[in-house]
């Protein structure tokens, strides 16, 4: 939750300055807002930060709304004098991230991998050939291509151990299927 | 609090309290950084439309941001409001100017109110009146004072339909004019002139300054400014009489096989030939019938006549034949110039037409000189890609282009040191024409004395007031011109009667410094009070449509420069950085057109936000439509905005439910 937040702080004041992207500012909002929807912790203080950020947020783009909800949360001043929210760059710290599955270019599913493994939001793409050790990884930062892996390389960019690299190796030989894939990686990373 | 969404109720409410409490006013006194948003002010048509909608969006998103980041903020508005469709107005409907504009200003600040834009309203300028053009007519006094404000006569384009006079700017690249779409006419008349021309190095080399500004914009001004460094040659007749030219390219010289002299060149008559005379009588006048725009078009078949006289290439002393044809133009550069049809596309077609040698002195690189040379027969089109120099005495082997210790430099080098010539430097910029033959303008203020010349109205009597008793019937001169009782008036140096300057400013006279009324927009006694100015300017986002992109935006920075050189002003350009959302443009802009908003048959391009309309959108969704849409530097088509209107006024209202709905559910 409060990484939504602060995503969408990073991402709207970004938005308003440098190259004014207006309507990606009015997208992150909306994230924000499907967020707080689907938050279950409804009465912490980390979803009542969530709610006056969105507010103070959306006060440029949509004035009378934010200042009509921003009183109903029971302030006096408006919301036009509140200062612009504060980036905690360390909300934004990713605890999981989910990787891309693909056989022979057809998206499979995502599995979530440790965060603390990856250095950045990253996709790996696996294209199955016939065992695992030729399973050539696709792993792309943003649009790019950083490069293709074996199985080995991979697991040393993830700085997987000699351990978690022999289970990994061990639980992919012959395996053809996603559900298989799926399993031997959530269980390589639990 | 309703728990449905309600925008008719909690607009309204917030509106009027946001003025209670003064959220809006610009603070000058407390200590925060400031921050200057403008808008481009609007011009009072009688309409808002979606274009101004999202223009003033834009720039209250950024200044409702920025005060919540700690900012003081001046985000004001005002009325761009002296123009000639007020005058149409009148004559078309018998409705005094003023009155037709103050209404209209009336109507489009009451649609403009309800949309909540944060604009500190105490600021508000209105260019017609009074307290206004005071102001734009002492700096006007400032120009003159400088020596930058000159008397000329001068040809200028004359709208046949408006009776008016067009700046260059006004014409489009059809000859037509901007407003009335009228072919263009050439006349002569006895003008008012600012001397931009004194500041386009300044202006050119100044964009550099403005890293917040678009690329293209400042391309625009670049080739609009069209600086050209050459040389200024001079041939000599066989006669003796010179002939100088100006060239881009000093350095094809060697390669000059004739000269084209324009049709009107005075040197016509001396140099043709008994035989060629009748020819060259008929090329003439058939050329004077022709448009400038129709003359100098690329893709015109090329026509000409031999003079039957020669004249020395300076550099070589070959004879070369002088003809003239139609596509030089006498009012640009010194009306000859010297064809060099191996280098050139268009003498190179010329020399094809009518059978003109063709010497080649630039060959392709890397090749040798004599083995396998480019030689004229065997060019298709003229060689115009870089090469080094050949046939060209002293110069041969120079590598060609206009770079550092290229041949363009060592051309004009060996011309001043031969006395064959001079380097120069040429600008396309023209000297800006302010005076409009009109009467809904600010009146220039100055009075014709048969004594004492040209005197400016001293600074107690200004300003000199608009007459409100006239007579609008659209035809021949200016109304004011025909007001006895207006004109005549005794010279304020010598008391001999005399008489009032008739013709008004341009109207982008007023625009160009209406950015420096707003931080002291009340003052009675200056036009601003330097430290106010000096406090808020530069102006820090300014935002508006591209087509301003020479006019305003060119002409606000010369004001800016000339009011610095004055020491008014601290800063070297007024907008730091620049916006220019895309346009709002009907289907139908293929024509070409602009919208312009005052035109009745283009009122139907235009989406009038009527208030109902505003009442039923509602601002908060109008708003969310006008920017979430699209990127803000793309242009939006109406025709295809206007089937997708109601799905996106859906998809910004039902956003906006959202997000209520999601709160109320807390």
């Amino acid at each position: 939750m409060r990484r939504s937040t602060h995503t969408a702080i990073q991402a709207v004041t970004e938005d308003l300055e440098g190259e004014y992207q207006f309507n990606t500012a009015v997208s992150e909002l909306m994230k924000l807002s499907n967020a707080l929807g689907d938050a279950t912790c409804k009465d912490s203080p980390v979803y009542r930060e969530g709610v006056e950020t969105l507010l103070k947020l959306l006060a440029p783009f949509a004035p009378h709304i934010a200042e009509e909800l921003w009183q109903s949360l029971g302030y006096v001043d408006s919301v036009h004098q509140q200062a612009w929210c504060v980036l905690d760059s360390s909300a934004l710290v990713v605890d999981e991230i989910p990787l891309v599955i693909q056989v022979m270019g057809k998206t499979r599913g995502t599995i979530l991998v440790p965060a603390q493994l990856r250095p950045c939001h990253a996709r790996a793409a696996c294209l199955a050939r016939r065992s695992w050790h030729n399973v050539i990884l696709r792993v792309r930062r943003s649009k790019s291509y950083c490069g293709h892996w074996k199985i080995g390389e991979f697991c040393d960019w993830l700085r997987l151990d000699e351990t978690a690299k022999n289970r990994l190796s061990a639980h992919g030989t012959g395996i053809n299927s996603i559900n298989g894939l799926h399993s031997s990686f959530t269980d390589c990373f639990s | 609090m309703e728990s449905r969404y309600n925008p008719a109720a909690i607009e309204e409410k917030w509106q009027q309290v946001w003025t209670e409490q003064g959220l809006d006013l610009a603070p000058e006194s407390i200590d925060k950084p400031k921050y200057y948003a403008l808008s481009m002010f609007p011009y009072p048509s009688g309409n808002l439309h979606m274009g101004h909608v999202r223009n003033y969006t834009i720039t209250d998103v950024i200044a409702r941001h920025k005060r919540m980041q700690g900012y003081r903020v001046l985000h004001p508005m005002g009325w761009d409001a002296f123009g000639l469709p007020a005058e149409n107005a009148a004559i078309e409907r018998g409705i005094p100017p003023a009155q037709w504009t103050h209404q209209n200003i009336e109507h489009m600040r009451s649609q403009l109110k309800p949309l909540g834009l944060s604009i500190d309203w105490s600021r508000e300028v209105v260019t017609c009146s009074p307290d206004y053009y005071h102001w734009t007519q002492w700096l006007f006094l400032q120009f003159l004072q400088a020596g930058l404000a000159y008397q000329k006569e001068a040809m200028v384009n004359w709208d046949p339909i408006d009776q008016t006079v067009l700046a260059n700017e006004q014409v489009d690249n059809q000859g037509k004019s901007w407003r009335s779409g009228a072919l263009v006419e050439r006349r002569l008349l006895r003008q008012w002139f600012l001397k931009i021309t004194d500041y386009a190095e300044q202006l050119l080399n100044d964009l550099d300054k403005l890293t917040g500004w678009p690329d293209r914009v400042k391309l625009m001004q670049e080739n609009w400014i069209g600086k050209s460094t050459g040389a200024q040659v001079i041939f000599k007749t066989m006669a003796g009489d010179h002939l100088p030219v100006f060239t881009t390219r000093p350095d094809t010289l060697w390669g000059a096989t004739f000269m084209v002299l324009s049709p009107e060149h005075p040197l016509v008559e001396k140099l043709t030939t008994p035989e060629q005379a009748e020819v060259i009588k008929a090329y003439q006048s058939a050329a004077a019938s022709q448009s400038e725009i129709d003359r100098t078009a690329e893709d015109k078949e090329k026509t000409g006549v031999w003079t039957g006289s020669y004249a020395v290439n300076p550099v070589n002393d070959e004879k070369i034949p002088v003809w003239i044809a139609d596509y030089v133009l006498m009012g640009y550069g010194t009306g000859a110039i010297m064809a060099v049809p191996a280098h050139d596309q268009r003498d190179f077609e010329f020399a094809k037409t009518f059978n003109l040698p063709i010497k080649v002195v630039v060959q392709p690189v890397g090749q040798s000189l004599d083995a396998a040379p480019l030689t004229a027969d065997a060019l298709t089109t003229a060689y115009v890609q870089e090469g080094v120099l050949v046939h060209s005495g002293a110069l041969d082997g120079v590598v060609a282009g206009k770079g550092a210790g290229q041949s363009v430099e060592a051309a004009v080098k060996w011309l001043e040191a031969n006395g064959k010539g001079t380097g120069t430097v040429t600008y396309r910029l023209r000297d800006w024409l302010i005076s409009r033959q009109r009467y809904w303008g600010s009146p220039i203020p100055v009075i014709h004395c048969p004594t004492c010349g040209t005197v400016p109205v001293p600074d107690a009597d200004l300003p000199v007031l608009l007459p409100e008793e006239v007579e609008f019937s659209g035809r021949g001169p200016s109304p004011l011109s025909k007001l006895e009782s207006w004109i005549n008036v005794p010279c304020p140096t010598c008391g001999t009667p005399a008489r009032r300057e008739t013709d008004t400013m341009d109207t982008f006279m007023c625009s160009s410094w209406y950015y420096l009324r707003y931080p002291d927009a009340g003052n009675p006694g200056q036009a601003f009070d330097p430290t106010k100015v000096n406090d808020w300017m530069p102006v820090d986002q300014y935002v508006g449509g591209i087509e301003h992109a020479i006019l305003h935006l060119l002409y606000s920075r010369f004001f800016t420069k000339v009011l610095r050189d004055r020491g008014l002003l601290k800063v070297d350009e007024p907008f730091s950085r620049l916006l220019t959302q895309g346009m709002v443009q009907a289907a139908t802009y293929k024509i070409r057109r602009r919208v312009s908003i005052s035109h009745l048959n283009t009122l139907m391009l235009l989406i009038p936000v009527i208030p109902t309309q505003v009442r039923n959108w509602k601002s908060s969704t109008k708003k969310c439509l006008s920017l979430s849409t699209m990127a803000l530097t793309r242009r939006m088509c109406w025709q295809s905005m206007g089937q997708i209107l109601r799905a996106c006024l859906f998809c910004s209202k039902h956003r906006l439910k959202k997000i209520w709905n999601g709160m109320m559910q807390m």
